[in-house]
């Protein structure tokens, strides 16, 4: 494909978010840089804690007000840290839409769903409630839910896990953003209904070109549905590059024991399943080595004395912060805990 | 094959919903061998929760609204009186998939492992070695729990205490219901790993529950594939997977996620159609959403029967071996 010019829609800079505990202040997230071009598709992978959902909540202005955050997010040109909240929620609130993962706890469940799904809508845009109506089944309709006009007065409790997925994209969609975050937004499904959402948020992306980012812990979400995937562990970005690259060559032996722990469908069925010994940091205070080195079968006595930067890894912004990336394909990976 | 440690016959399980009533599990037959680990698998509502709950009598209001023969060890289960089941509690176990939920949160870890034992009244010497054991098995130690409750573990730590409890009491068979859907990745393999390990130290016979037939993979002898409470497809696990017969079978397979970025996903804009529960239709039940259906497969509702690649399944079309890629 040649180059096309392109437009940041998300530009992060060396993001930084330090929350005091009693133990002494977070490291929640460190030196975070990290850009997304409209109608590009990002995964932001990592274990529970790995500062995804943090990231996630700094861009969008949720991260508890304790936090001291540091570093610059730009949001289509306007730097939206140290913006005054009122003017960030109204910038973000107008063009961001969110799913997260348990839609039974996103969704009120005294209201009928037609009124949420054009919610952000009639905040944003103020639209009238004959307008609103029309938008909601419309949406509704967009997103596969059948016979959408009676499903409008509908409550939540009425519908399946999938059904309510869908209802809260519908409800993202209303502001038609130029952005779609979507946090573990089908970790909670059915294999088959995670991949008929996964597809529709596929197809509503090509068809609007707004930018969407995937949260997720499972690659196997990511692999063939983003164009670019960061790979997160102890608050950090280990790794960062195009899918495609990251996925042939990782160049974090955190990313490439990652890959090799989802469960294969060609693997010897006898073969033991690779998993990651050890329990991701916890404390994030003050780490000045490697954060992975503690359950990284490479790691020798320079990872744990020095903190390794993110240096290229591959071509096209391929980048990856370790001391000895691995040097055979994740899938020749022997079974070992 | 030797005598069935479970044998299921014609079970069928239906729950009431207002004046109407649902049938969660629909004439489901199965035998589950002493040392033999069966997965179980299906989307929400397949009834494969049910069924599990069902053969360990957990299921409320079980005697109304369940028909069918469960024997466990030659004996029926279902007419079993308290002090019976009260034994049957100590050869039949469960894991469930909150691990953190099935736990209470004001109890130490090691009064939660030690529960079942107390309850089976075995003495206080034996119940400490026993948890002691148990706990060694899932890779932990007394000294790591010791005085600790349960919010103070990650969900993965969890899942093996969960395991170790139910191994404490020596259990013939375990029931494992969904033990890694809320797991991340990559303490998934870690659980699955100990549990197939446990199953082949203690010669365990396990029923393993779960909707991604990726996880069941790894640790089961024999797949049964539910859809909406009926057995659509049962074999070996290597037909399972390497010749599926069911086109059902062959939707979950195509719907795991696999880590292949080397070719772009092609999104699908087609809505899986689900036939209510409620309204009691003739014929196959996966028709709404399946490529091959043809008239009969509306009229006649297909029985399980043995297919030329050597599985059962229940389809009045299926898959012939050459039309999956290998």
């Amino acid at each position: 494909m040649a180059p096309q010019p392109q437009h940041t829609l998300l530009d992060i800079r060396n993001l930084h978010l330090r929350l005091p505990s009693p133990k002494g202040e977070l490291h929640l997230l460190n030196d975070i840089s990290l850009t997304l071009e409209r109608g590009r598709t990002l995964g932001i992978v990592g274990e529970s804690g790995a500062g995804k959902s943090m990231l996630i909540r700094a861009i969008m202005g949720l991260a508890s007000r304790k936090a001291r955050i540091s570093g610059e997010i730009r949001f289509d040109g306007d730097t939206i840290t140290g913006m005054p909240e009122a003017r960030r929620r109204r910038l973000l609130g107008a063009r961001v839409g969110v799913v997260f993962q348990n839609p039974t706890a996103s969704l009120n469940a005294f209201e009928r769903v037609g009124p949420q799904v054009s919610e952000a809508a009639r905040v944003h845009r103020g639209i009238s409630a004959e307008e609103a109506r029309e938008l909601a089944i419309s949406l509704l309709e967009r997103v596969g839910i059948p016979d959408a006009a009676s499903c409008h007065d509908r409550y939540p409790h009425e519908f399946s896990g999938g059904m309510k997925q869908r209802i809260m994209i519908a409800s993202a969609l209303a502001i038609e953003p130029d952005l779609l975050i979507a946090d573990e937004a089908t970790t909670a499904l059915d294999v088959t209904v995670q991949k008929e959402i996964l597809d529709l948020l596929q197809i509503l992306q090509a068809e609007t070109g707004m930018g969407m980012i995937q949260v997720t812990h499972n690659l196997g979400v990511v692999a063939g549905r983003t164009d670019e995937v960061a790979v997160m562990y102890g608050g950090r970005l280990v790794e960062t590059g195009p899918t495609r690259a990251v996925f042939e060559a990782p160049g974090h032996q955190y990313t490439q024991r990652l890959i090799a722990a989802v469960p294969s469908l060609q693997a010897p069925i006898d073969q033991e399943l690779v998993s990651i010994p050890g329990q991701p940091p916890d404390r994030l205070i003050g780490i000045r080595a490697c954060p992975f080195a503690p359950r990284c079968a490479a790691a020798t006595p320079l990872c744990s004395e020095t903190m390794p930067v993110l240096a290229p890894a591959g071509d096209d912004g391929h980048k990856a912060a370790c001391h000895h990336p691995p040097r055979v394909p994740a899938q020749t990976l022997e079974g070992a805990r | 094959m030797t005598a069935p440690l479970l044998h299921v016959r014609n079970l069928s399980v239906t729950f009431p919903r207002g004046r109407q009533s649902f049938k969660a599990v629909d004439d489901v037959s199965i035998d589950l061998g002493p040392t033999e680990a069966l997965g179980l698998v299906g989307e929400s509502g397949s009834g494969k929760t049910t069924i599990g709950r069902a053969v360990l009598r957990l299921l409320p209001f079980a005697e109304r609204n369940v028909s069918g023969e469960i024997d466990f060890h030659g004996r029926p289960l279902t007419a079993a009186k308290a002090a019976e089941l009260k034994a049957f509690r100590a050869q039949a176990q469960m894991v469930f998939q909150d691990p953190v939920s099935s736990f209470n949160p004001r109890r130490r870890i090691e009064e939660i492992v030690a529960e079942g034992l107390r309850i089976q009244g075995v003495g206080k010497t034996e119940i400490a070695e026993r948890v002691d054991t148990a706990l060694a098995e899932v890779g932990m130690s007394r000294s790591m729990v010791e005085g600790r409750r349960p919010h103070q573990f990650s969900g993965g730590q969890c899942q093996r205490i969960a395991i170790a409890r139910a191994l404490a009491l020596r259990p013939e068979m375990l029931v494992c219901d969904e033990p890694v859907a809320s797991l991340d990745v990559s303490v998934q393999a870690r659980v699955l790993n100990l549990l197939r390990d446990m199953r082949r130290a203690r010669s365990l016979a396990m029923i393993f529950i779960s909707h991604d037939l990726a996880v069941v993979r790894s640790i089961c002898d024999r797949i049964a594939v539910l859809y909406m409470g009926r057995i659509v497809e049962i074999g070996d696990v290597r037909q399972i997977f390497e010749r599926p017969a069911h086109p059902y079978t062959r939707t979950l397979l195509d719907a795991v996620p696999v880590p292949d970025a080397r070719a772009k996903v092609v999104p699908s804009p087609e809505r899986a159609v689900r036939a209510s529960r409620l309204e009691e239709e003739g014929g196959c039940a996966f028709r709404t959403r399946c490529p091959f259906a043809q008239d009969i497969c509306a009229r006649v509702r297909p029985e399980l029967a043995t297919t030329p690649l050597g599985q059962q399944a229940a389809c009045h079309f299926p898959l012939p071996a050459a039309a999956v890629p290998a």
